[in-house]
């Protein structure tokens, strides 16, 4: 064997070990240079575990934030969203970060997070424009109303923790939900999906490719199109969707989400399932650009025209923000590498109880203070 | 599982509980210095 041939067959036997290479080292490590180099350029130093991130307001060194970033990204990931909420409740209650510029600083996490999938969707091709589009538009219209109600009628933290709190009890009731018998047998369709795609998957495995993509004619296609309806096939079925409730479902959630600084998922996906049954691996062609533009036009409206129509600026901390995304990227891949050897039955409720009880105590902070610090 | 266990990885279905116990004492570490 000659030495390319050799070089080839090694990458052909560990796939997720090139793709490792290939996507999420370059992706991370321009995150956290980035980080590094604005730090300097903005602040002309590099903030850590002496001396505070400026808008921030707070000390902690940056190997925390990189590891916050990962352990959300990936208890999140494993669950099927990025890691803003979690990462919310952390920063608050136990870094302490508790000031309006947390939400900007978390709609830059939820931004980075998905692009190592994005990634891997790009190169598998799996896009469908037109399930996108609607919800994309939804978000539009309503993440940049968002800033506004953080501003003017959340800014003081136990408010924001009392909000907080509820989403964090929509995602335990949701968690806890998925694994009851009523969820699963609603859901019969995603499980014949995931049969399916399952077998593929080995197919994937023995050709030497990556099995998280999907396979080669894997496609969402329009099957029609019109102002009112979208049908959208894919693999043998197919579903119609209504596209006035899709982009008045993306404005609420968008509205709702960058009030808080969340990507969205956490209600968009339980919202999508119920209401059309579509499964993870379709969802996410949605969810992930949905992601995206929630979060770009929150921050922008955060960062340019909240200022401008106001006066009040609520700026995010970018090296605060690129710090904890590197961590995110990385923890988000794992998750999406790992998630099929998990015991989803043990591990979502026990999130589910975790974030529970959390989203619980911060409730009842709002009406009766507790006696220590939430 | 099997396979898993080939590769010396059976740790990986136990990998969020892991996860989760590490955050936890991290941040207890934080909480006792940085308070």
């Amino acid at each position: 064997m000659t030495e390319n041939q050799v070089e080839e067959s090694f990458w052909r036997e560990h796939p997720v070990l090139k793709e490792f290479i290939r996507d999420q080292i370059p992706l991370i490590t321009g995150v956290f240079i980035a980080g590094i180099l604005i730090s300097y350029l903005k602040y002309g130093y590099l903030p850590g575990a002496d001396s505070a991130f400026p808008i921030a307001g707070i000390r902690v060194p940056i190997w925390h934030l990189l590891w916050m970033g990962l352990w959300t990204g990936y208890t999140m990931g494993i669950v099927g969203q990025a890691s803003g909420i979690f990462l919310l409740a952390y920063a608050m209650s136990v870094l302490q970060y508790t000031n309006v510029s947390l939400t900007p600083t978390s709609l830059i996490i939820t931004f980075l997070n998905p692009f190592g999938a994005l990634l891997g969707f790009w190169r598998e091709k799996q896009w469908n424009f037109d399930l996108a589009i609607w919800l994309c538009i939804g978000a539009f219209f309503g993440s940049p109303i968002g800033p506004f109600i953080r501003v003017f009628l959340l800014n003081d933290p136990v408010t924001f923790k009392c909000i907080l709190g509820i989403t964090l009890l929509i995602m335990a009731i949701d968690l806890c939900i998925q694994v009851t018998p009523w969820y699963l047998n609603k859901t019969t369709r995603q499980r014949s999906f995931k049969e399916k795609f399952d077998n593929l998957m080995k197919k994937c495995r023995k050709a030497g490719k990556a099995p998280s993509g999907l396979p080669a004619d894997f496609r969402i296609v329009t099957l029609e199109r019109s102002w009112r309806r979208l049908t959208i096939g894919y693999w043998g079925e197919e579903q119609t969707l209504n596209i006035p409730l899709m982009v008045f479902i993306g404005f609420i959630v968008g509205v709702i989400s960058s009030a808080i600084g969340a990507g969205g998922g956490f209600l968009l996906v339980p919202i999508l399932v119920s209401l059309f049954g579509l499964p993870m691996y379709v969802l996410v062609a949605a969810s992930i650009p949905y992601v995206i533009t929630l979060s770009i036009t929150g921050l922008f409206s955060y960062t340019v025209t909240l200022p401008m129509l106001t006066g009040v600026s609520a700026p995010s901390d970018w090296s605060f923000g690129l710090f904890v995304a590197s961590g995110a990227i990385l923890g988000a891949w794992m998750a999406s590498k790992t998630q099929k050897f998990i015991p989803e039955k043990y591990l979502k409720p026990m999130l589910g109880v975790v974030t529970g009880v959390v989203g619980l105590l911060y409730i009842i902070n709002y009406f009766w203070k507790l006696p220590f610090n939430v | 599982m099997g396979k898993l266990k080939e590769m010396g990885l059976q740790f990986i279905p136990f990998l969020p509980v892991l996860i989760l116990v590490a955050a936890i004492i991290v941040g207890i570490y934080h909480i006792k210095v940085y308070w």
